[in-house]
């Protein structure tokens, strides 16, 4: 699949239409549960595809292969969109706009079961990695990648203080970045 | 703070805006810094690869269609931005890595700047800039190593451009500077000299949008010039812009 996208990417490039139609066939419903996870709400979830389809298509040229894999780099689109649109929304609710709170606050889900089907396989590095961090760490880390929550949002999540939260955030990434050689 | 702890830091800075738990400020210092951070990008991108499994876990979803008719509506017939695609990307690379060498002459002569003209007022950029940049850029090769400054005047609005070498090695070929906006447009300057120094006047227009200039790059022309608005030879030539 990652040869196939990288093909209609370099073809995106160039202006084709047709490979641009297929290409979102082929990775739109990936996409989509990433933005649904992170938005929680179907309405926001699809402007963020749109917006992030949006920019693939303006910008399938800047992506090469030296960046990565062409899904990682189509995921971090719809990721870094999501994040920029959840921060809105948190500033929304902060000046009081009450239609963003009530969004958000009706369809926040329980996050900590749906962790549990995130877990990959044991022989990935990443779960090996994770495995071997306290749970408040771990839970601290995936929580943020996989719903875009703040400091503030993880400290309310997993009830415990915001020092404590950015202390494990900081500690796991350092414990991560070297089990993963980074 | 030594070096090692400088790179740890800029390794964990890396993970938490890939992950997402930055405040607005701080994402917003990551993304200025990325441009001229040639480490900090290398970070954001291994972190993004190295978490992607969790994402590959996340459970498909069929968006409804009515989402691809909107993306449809929005792209299709933008097909001529799309001409220059791989090109733009292209320098849009160029313009993003390699500039960390440049960053550092560029902070060097700011420093040397501001200590001759304001030593303590920093107020270089503003008011009485005739004879002062408000901004620079350090143009580098491919190895990195810096062949002009362009220095950026408001008042009168022009570029000065330096060669930083005895002299540029081209012959039969014309050098042409262009402005590479944040959009990842450009913006044709002028054509470059290969020794010495030469003052390229600016539409005052075009000074209005230096805010949203980003890096300058130089391509590689017939002597007749690029035929269109846009680089037609090899961009081989870029370097960050610094406001100062």
């Amino acid at each position: 699949m990652i040869e196939q996208v990288e093909k209609l990417l370099y073809q995106v490039a160039e202006g084709n239409e047709h490979a641009f139609s297929k290409l979102y066939k082929l990775t739109s419903a990936k996409l989509y549960g990433v933005s649904l996870r992170m938005m929680k709400n179907e309405g926001q979830a699809q402007e963020v595809l749109q917006d992030a389809y949006t920019s693939i298509w303006r910008n399938a040229g800047v992506f090469t292969r030296d960046r990565g894999s062409p899904i990682t780099w189509m995921t971090s689109i719809v990721r870094y969109r999501a994040l920029d649109l959840i921060r809105r929304n948190k500033r929304e609710m902060e000046r009081g706009m009450d239609d963003a709170v009530d969004t958000l606050a009706d369809e926040t889900p329980d996050a900590d079961p749906e962790l549990s089907s995130l877990r990959l396989g044991d022989s990935e590095e990443l779960q090996r990695c994770l495995d071997e961090l306290p749970d408040g760490q771990r839970e601290c880390i995936m929580l943020s990648f996989v719903y875009g929550y703040t400091h503030e949002e993880l400290s309310e999540k997993v009830e415990s203080p915001l020092g404590t939260v950015k202390s494990w955030v900081r500690r796991g990434l350092e414990k991560l970045k070297n089990c993963l050689s980074l | 703070m030594n070096a090692e702890t400088d790179n740890n830091d800029i390794r964990l800075d890396a993970g938490e805006y890939v992950l997402g738990t930055l405040d607005d400020v701080s994402r917003a210092r990551i993304e200025r810094d990325m441009i001229f951070n040639a480490e900090l990008r290398e970070q954001v991108r291994k972190w993004e690869d190295r978490l992607q499994p969790l994402a590959d876990r996340i459970e498909p979803v069929q968006p409804p269609a009515a989402s691809w008719d909107t993306i449809r509506a929005r792209t299709i017939g933008e097909a001529p931005k799309n001409v220059l695609g791989k090109r733009l990307a292209w320098w849009k690379t160029l313009a993003l890595g390699g500039v960390a060498a440049s960053l550092a002459m560029a902070v060097v002569l700011t420093d040397a700047l501001k200590t001759r003209t304001h030593p303590a007022s920093g107020q270089v950029a503003q008011a009485g800039a005739a004879s002062h940049p408000a901004a620079l850029a350090v143009v580098n090769d491919q190895k990195k190593d810096p062949m002009w400054v362009v220095q950026c005047y408001q008042q009168p609005p022009h570029v000065m451009v330096s060669v930083v070498p005895d002299e540029i090695p081209i012959k039969d070929k014309s050098l042409q500077l262009w402005a590479l906006t944040k959009d990842g447009n450009s913006m044709f300057v002028g054509v470059v000299p290969t020794s010495g120094k030469r003052e390229i006047k600016i539409d005052p227009e075009m000074m209005k949008h230096l805010d949203n200039v980003k890096a300058f790059a130089v391509s590689v022309e017939p002597m007749t010039g690029s035929p269109t608005n846009q680089p037609t030879g090899p961009v081989n030539y870029s370097g960050g812009l610094v406001r100062l």
